[in-house]
């Protein structure tokens, strides 16, 4: 069936689901308890990611799920669209819907969700509850400065405590 | 108030000397960077990231909880990071005594007091300060770096708001709820 491409310094947990075929790409990181299943289609992860514990990206369509450079996806998000650009972050229990997807820079703040099949330009904060949103006019210099740091530490540390899955 | 048993099937969970419960079907990672205060139960699938410790040659645990403490099903305990003075690096989750975390809740707070009581399907931002004998409601999401004062009834969603106050008699309350949970939570 799938096969599990992964780039020679990504750091992939062993306690993780990864099914069907996927190719993860340098310096990504996947933690333990995230599920990464390409269903339908395949599943392509870019570089310099962060996936962390019980998130879920799945392919449920025959076209290819792209995710681009230094994004971080947190603790139990959900990403079922059809991809999304480059250094956005999905947070804690956000919900990326059916066929939409992400542009750069964007945030998809905790518990929020995107409408089925849009695709969201770049630089757009969804927030709140009731969900609003809003355009960053800042360029995000947080997340590209926090986010190489985090990407450091976490090469350092994960391989002491637990298992990485062996690059071929 | 008096509440049911729940029977357990005895290889499912791993009794520590200090009365400690611990699912097997739990996930945790840095287990040596993690302190369990006694009498705590940690149900099936409830994930701890005692990994994720500071940075820099620390003996600090990553993940410190108190007594008679219960990690509900699915429930996730991540330490929270951020960059200071230039360095990124994790910081320690403390958590005091008789704290309840209910089903599927996140938790990425600095520091929970004791006699709190969090429900199902709530998110506690990264360094969320919440002060002794509060009650988070279910679904609440608590904002990154709130502080929540002791005594306080949270609810709604991102930003969950205080609604209402706790009487003073909550820590016996709590305390005696959390207890009694632990006693009636035996192997059958």
């Amino acid at each position: 069936m799938g096969r599990l491409q992964i780039a020679p310094r990504a750091l992939v947990c062993k306690n993780t689901i990864i099914e069907g075929d996927v190719q993860i790409g340098n310096d990504t990181v996947v933690h333990v308890g995230a599920s990464i299943l390409a269903k339908k289609g395949p599943i392509i992860i870019g570089s310099g990611n962060i996936i962390s514990e019980r998130a879920v990206i799945v392919n449920n369509h025959s076209t290819p799920l792209t995710i681009g450079d230094d994004n971080l996806i947190e603790t139990d998000a959900r990403i079922e669209g059809r991809g999304m650009g480059h250094r956005n972050t999905v947070q804690v229990r956000a919900v990326v819907a059916e066929y939409s997807t992400l542009g750069n820079d964007c945030v998809v703040g905790a518990t929020c969700s995107t409408a089925p099949a849009e695709n969201v330009p770049d630089n757009t904060v969804l927030f709140g509850n009731p969900q609003s949103r809003r355009t960053r006019a800042d360029g995000n210099p947080e997340h590209r400065f926090t986010h190489k740091k985090h990407l450091e530490y976490i090469h350092e540390m994960l391989p002491r405590y637990n298992h990485i899955i062996e690059a071929e | 108030m008096e509440t049911s048993y729940t029977i357990y099937k005895k290889p499912e969970f791993i009794e520590t000397d200090t009365g400690n419960k611990v699912s097997r079907r739990s996930l945790i990672s840095g287990s040596q960077n993690i302190v369990l205060g006694g009498k705590t139960i940690v149900h099936s699938k409830c994930t701890i990231r005692g990994d994720l410790r500071r940075a820099g040659p620390t003996h600090q645990a990553a993940v410190l909880i108190g007594r008679f403490c219960s990690l509900g099903p699915s429930s996730v305990l991540r330490p929270p990071y951020k960059t200071y003075k230039g360095t990124f690096s994790y910081y320690p989750l403390k958590i005091g005594d008789h704290v309840d975390i209910g089903e599927n809740s996140i938790v990425e707070a600095a520091s929970i007091g004791s006699c709190v009581v969090i429900g199902k399907n709530c998110v506690v931002g990264r360094f969320a300060i919440i002060k002794d004998c509060c009650l988070i409601e279910d679904g609440a999401v608590i904002a990154p770096n709130t502080v929540i004062p002791p005594f306080s009834v949270v609810s709604g969603g991102s930003p969950a708001k205080v609604v209402a106050q706790l009487p003073e008699s909550t820590q016996e309350v709590f305390e005696t709820r959390s207890k009694d949970n632990y006693s009636k939570f035996i192997s059958g």
